[in-house]
């Protein structure tokens, strides 16, 4: 077939004409059908070219092969990464249809609503582009223009106070980017190539010679990937932006940002420079601030007083369970699962959060306003939190049982103490949420849940399916990849 | 002396670090911003210059015994794409002021706390 030669490129490029169109569409709803028409192909074609994943595939554009053109590729470390942010976007669009139209695009102009589609497309676009392509420097372009895409999402809703989160974002996460960029310039500077697989050919002639650039290089690039993902010392502008932001919204954004993040570090450590080099350093640094990551933000989400802001706590401490893993060889295939289930437990707290904020009750534990008549909703809601807590029987308890067994037996017991200590707080702020939406007293007033629920029955009896087949999921996402980056 | 120009891109990238965190106008944060990203062009550029180098065009008839120098053309190109960047970073960044001013009336962060504080 001709078509299965370009999936690389048809990747990236179906929602990028897709949002070129939806742009010009002028109505809502013919943007919304683009949108989702233009992401069910494109989840269809990712799941057809993981056929070719395991061989791995390439694409030169073009026809410019490898050291002097942009190379795109398909490969087991990439793949499901894409099949997920596809599945992740058509789940967004299909199921939260009315979410989205009465939380976000009614705040806006009636002549703009179809630009939020478009402006998703972009933001789509510029992940997919990340994760396909093996050139530094399109590395680059496509984090730009999928974060000018995120900046503009951001400011949206009803809260004006998102502007200004919008505005941080937008400061930060351009420092973040443009310190990859330098990195990206030292790496130009040494191999005089931007392609992947030549920079890191080129590179290992250059390890023994003690170079200090290459130390330059890489210190300015993680610590550009580190911002942009908002790890522990750099986190405040995570919470500042999501905590005002439109909760429906960050179904998506909160779900793939992590995953992301996790994909351009993995990309860097793995490929462009040799990992085990790094590693002693990475451990010795990265660690310790994973383990403070993970007893100060449970903490502080216990600590505060928001239904969002613990949800939004959770996922900074989420991050460093994330570092934590990465920095720990055997782990490895264990942190894939871990993000993957992470994000459809985000997924499903924040669209709790986005029908309670619809349904115009107060987020703040003090004045939570009692449920009436859903009990459909909460059923759903107590669903959620039984597997975001990692209760028993939840596939996120199979992973912390297999975390607190590696641990043990690797003999890191200071790390085991503290994700025991991590799990207890999880425990607790979990308690504190349950007790909001199920027990508040009807003094603070009564809400009804006025929205469908089908995006959140939807979520959860995938999170049931997932229980069962958690094992062969594991095995797709988490154990070629651990292969193929060399762990256990 | 060859390296000054690096450090005069580290002056430039300092300043605008300096300006985007210290001010408290978002537009001159903006200004800071677009400074700090000039610093990547000076530095992108001058490593493409290379000493007697001169610009790359095709001017020996024999490629394989070409007597010229040629500074390389790779980095000015990938600054066209970042020019563009930085000037999109720049609009959405004013598009979000303007936005912030009209809902709040001003565009000093102290104000805009404050006003918040006592809404509260």
């Amino acid at each position: 077939m001709i078509i299965a030669k370009h999936i690389p490129a048809l990747q990236v490029l179906i929602p990028f004409f897709a949002a070129l169109i939806s742009a010009i569409s002028f109505n809502k709803f013919v943007s919304w059908l683009i949108a989702t028409i233009s992401v069910a192909l494109g989840f269809a074609l990712s799941i057809y070219a993981m056929n070719f994943a395991y061989s791995g595939m390439t694409y030169a554009f073009g026809n410019w092969s490898a050291p002097i053109g942009i190379e795109y590729r398909v490969d087991i470390l990439n793949q499901p990464v894409i099949i997920f942010i596809n599945g992740v976007l058509l789940f967004f669009l299909i199921f939260g249809r009315e979410l989205i139209s009465r939380t976000i695009t009614d705040y806006i102009d009636d002549k703009k609503q179809h630009i939020f589609y478009a402006l998703l497309l972009f933001a789509h676009t510029g992940y997919l582009g990340v994760i396909s392509t093996n050139d530094l420097f399109n590395i680059y372009v496509f984090i730009e223009i999928s974060s000018l895409a995120t900046y503009v999402l951001m400011s949206k809703g009803g809260n004006p106070r998102a502007l200004i989160g919008a505005f941080d974002y937008l400061m930060l996460g351009t420092i973040g980017a443009t310190l990859i960029l330098i990195g990206i310039g030292f790496f130009l500077a040494l191999t005089g190539s931007l392609n992947i697989t030549d920079v890191s050919k080129i590179l290992t002639q250059h390890y023994n010679s003690g170079s200090r650039i290459i130390i330059t290089a890489i210190v300015f690039f993680l610590s550009g990937a580190i911002l942009k993902m908002a790890f522990f010392p750099m986190h405040f502008w995570m919470v500042r932006a999501y905590s005002s932001a439109a909760p429906f919204i960050l179904t998506y954004t909160a779900a793939i940002s992590s995953i992301f993040g996790v994909y351009i570090i993995l990309r860097f450590t793995h490929f462009t420079i040799n990992g085990e080099l790094i590693e002693a350093s990475i451990n010795a640094i990265l660690r310790p601030i994973a383990m403070f990551t993970i007893a100060v933000c449970t903490f502080l989400a216990l600590k505060s007083n928001n239904l969002k802001k613990v949800i939004i706590y959770s996922t900074a401490s989420q991050i460093g369970y994330i570092f934590l893993l990465m920095s720990i060889w055997s782990a490895r295939n264990l942190l894939f699962q871990l993000l993957m289930l992470d994000a459809i437990n985000k997924i499903a707290l924040f669209t709790i959060v986005a029908h309670l904020q619809n349904a115009s009750g107060s987020l703040d534990f003090d004045h939570f306003s009692s449920i009436r008549n859903s009990s459909l909703f909460k059923l759903l809601t107590a669903f959620s939190l039984i597997f975001s807590a990692g209760l028993p029987l939840s596939a996120m308890f199979f992973v912390k049982i297999k975390l607190f067994d590696l641990l043990i037996s690797t003999g890191l017991f200071w790390e085991f103490l503290v994700v025991i200590l991590g799990g207890v707080f999880g425990m607790l702020y979990h308690l504190k949420m349950s007790r909001a939406i199920f027990f508040s007293p009807k003094s603070n007033g009564e809400i009804e849940i006025n929205t469908k629920l089908h995006g959140l029955c939807a979520i959860v009896i995938f999170q049931i399916v997932l229980i069962t087949y958690s094992q062969d999921i594991a095995t797709l996402a988490g154990h070629t990849k651990s292969i193929i980056l060399g762990g256990s | 002396m060859q390296n000054i120009i690096y450090f005069f891109a580290v002056i430039v990238l300092a300043s605008g670090l300096f300006i985007m965190l210290t001010s408290d106008n978002f537009v001159r944060k903006i200004i800071g911003l677009g400074i700090f990203q000039s610093s990547v062009l000076i530095f992108y550029i001058a490593l493409g210059k290379i000493r007697n180098g001169i610009v790359p065009i095709d001017i020996c008839v024999n490629t394989n015994s070409c007597s010229h120098i040629f500074s390389s053309p790779l980095p000015h190109v990938l600054m066209l794409t970042a020019i563009v960047v930085g000037f999109a970073t720049m609009s959405v960044g004013f598009a979000l002021i303007y936005q912030i001013y009209k809902e709040y009336g001003s565009v000093l962060e102290s104000q805009i706390t404050q006003s918040e504080d006592i809404g509260e």
